[in-house]
């Protein structure tokens, strides 16, 4: 069963099209975007560690849309209950579900490693290999040279960088600490997404974590669509304020966020509630998919 | 050449052979005769009706064929017994045990309903292998002999995304009798092999029979279920009705469910 699981994944991970598909985009897209940056800290004699770029990046909202718009894209390869009858049979459904949810799981670690990889790709010229805050990130968050930052480094990609952030630990710990809370947020959202798919069918899980990832920039995008007149809606305005005041509480992506949990001091409590919330949906779902696919449908 | 094909028929007959005393091992649990109870099952899909007041029995060692125009129900009723459905109402006892109540599935099933998923970049074996890989009972030796009695080159390195339909079926067949299962359930095993292919999988499975596994097949033509099986069930109108192959029910010079298409 494991040596099987074992050789399954490899090749639907990391052989599969999918994949290196992902991880080709994934790179030549950073290596565009930082290529100005690269040179612009030439210029100014900085440095980053090779851990440090990757949080920044997804703790800004358009970094995490990127990040688990491509995720859910992975995921969505999953189920295969059509064309799975054989391993099924072999397997038993429980855990060929598990297997699901396994797949799931690997592909949360592998597309986080894919990501570390690429930023350190990218910026590979200016890259040190040290466990203390790099001259960029002290740049970032010095008072004196923050406002210009931006500029400075002639970035095409918004990075948030903290004092609290630094204040956390060492870069090792937050890129840790963010894997961490980045694997608990994939893990959430693919494994609904094969729960759904299978209750009802292929596709519905899809759009469902596509909902969950986008629903911050739809409602943001909403009032351009009816000519900005929208926003003057109060019932869009309540609803928005009611979004967001709830997104800290059910978004998983919110919680995934360390930059906003170091900022609130809230980390352990969310950290408590984000597990605490998967692991009850983990099981609920799971429990529920099982009885479910005793009666789907073709 | 002659001499070629001499070699490969002695060797699938050594093989058939083997697989003759494997079988009997198997069949030495075997207490009952019966391998497959159905007893009104009825199988619904929210308010829509496919299957009602369903009864089979099917003995060990024989082939039992099912007709039936496309949409009847046949698959269903096929993944019932399987079970991977579950009957609205009452139950599917396979060897004695309850589908979904005692066992999650027949506990010596090999099958083939739609098309088998596979691994498109890696080769047929490398497949076999890793489907093997779950149950862990077969080593390379089995996989390769099954691979051969469907008429699959075990060497060959082609991808499966590179394979035929035909090739793709051969390969479906071979997954679901490299365990060497006291049960087969297939579901249209002939679409897309050349006659040769037919031929050679009729053959196949009539030996298995006399190997004393017990056969269900669905298929759209006449020479099959006319060739091969013992009784015939049509499923129509949500209802599955027994024809004996003598009975001339199903039509003889027409396809199997195309008498109801033509109609």
């Amino acid at each position: 069963m494991l040596r099987y699981l074992f050789r399954e994944y490899i090749h639907k991970i990391l052989l599969s099209s999918r994949f290196v598909m992902v991880f080709i985009t994934i790179l030549v897209a950073l290596v565009s975007l930082f290529w100005n940056m690269t040179g612009a800290m030439k210029e100014l004699g900085c440095q980053v560690g090779a851990l440090e770029l990757l949080p920044a990046f997804l703790y800004v909202d358009s970094g995490l849309l990127i990040y688990f718009g491509i995720f859910v894209f992975l995921v969505a390869a999953l189920p295969k209950w059509e064309g799975s009858l054989n391993q099924i049979s072999r397997l038993g459904k429980g855990k060929w579900l598990l297997a699901q949810y396994v797949y799931v799981f690997f592909t949360a670690v592998v597309y986080y490693l894919i990501w570390t990889v690429g930023f350190i790709m990218a910026l590979l010229p200016r890259i040190i290999w040290s466990n203390d805050w790099s001259s960029l990130v002290k740049r970032a968050i010095d008072p004196e040279t923050a406002a210009l930052f931006s500029i400075d480094m002639k970035m095409n990609v918004g990075l948030a960088f903290s004092e609290k952030l630094v204040s956390v630990g060492s870069p090792a710990r937050v890129w840790l600490l963010t894997f961490l809370l980045h694997m608990l947020a994939g893990v959430f959202v693919g494994m609904l997404m094969v729960t759904l798919n299978i209750c009802f069918r292929r596709g519905v899980g899809t759009v469902a974590a596509y909902l969950i990832v986008g629903v911050k920039t739809i409602f943001n995008w909403l009032p351009a669509l009816f000519n900005n007149q929208l926003i003057h809606f109060e019932g869009y305005r309540q609803f928005k304020n009611l979004l967001i005041r709830m997104e800290f509480y059910i978004s998983p992506l919110y919680q995934c966020n360390l930059l906003v949990m170091a900022i609130h001091d809230t980390r352990p409590i969310l950290e408590r509630v984000a597990m605490g919330g998967s692991l009850f949906f983990y099981f609920d779902c799971s429990g529920y998919a099982v009885w479910v696919l005793d009666g789907k449908e073709d | 050449m002659i001499v070629k094909m001499g070699k490969l028929i002695l060797y699938k007959s050594e093989r058939l052979k083997e697989w003759q005393a494997a079988a009997e091992r198997n069949g030495k649990h075997m207490e009952k005769e019966v391998m497959i109870r159905v007893e009104k099952l009825e199988k619904r899909f929210q308010d829509e009706v496919i299957l009602t007041g369903v009864d089979m029995l099917l003995e060990k060692g024989k082939i039992y064929g099912l007709v039936g125009m496309n949409g009847s129900g046949k698959t269903v009723l096929m993944k019932c017994i399987c079970g991977f459905l579950q009957p609205t109402k009452r139950k599917v006892t396979v060897e004695g045990k309850v589908i979904g109540k005692d066992v999650d599935f027949p506990e010596s099933l090999g099958l083939m309903i739609e098309t088998p998923g596979f691994i498109p970049y890696m080769s047929g074996k490398s497949n076999l292998q890793n489907l093997a890989l779950i149950k862990n009972e077969i080593g390379d030796r089995e996989i390769e002999e099954a691979m051969q009695l469907v008429g699959l080159e075990p060497g060959l390195k082609k991808r499966v995304s590179k394979y035929s339909l035909g090739m793709r079926q051969m390969l479906g067949i071979a997954q679901a009798i490299m365990e060497k299962p006291r049960l087969l359930i297939l579901d249209e095993p002939f679409n897309g092999l050349d006659v040769r292919g037919v031929e050679d999988i009729r053959k196949l499975l009539m030996r298995l029979q006399e190997d004393g596994v017990t056969i269900l097949l669905a298929s759209h033509y006449d020479e099959d279920i006319r060739t091969l099986c013992e009784d015939v069930y049509r499923v129509q109108n949500h209802q599955v009705t027994k024809k004996e192959k003598e009975g001339k029910t199903v039509g003889e010079n027409e396809r199997a469910d195309g008498a109801d298409d033509k109609k």
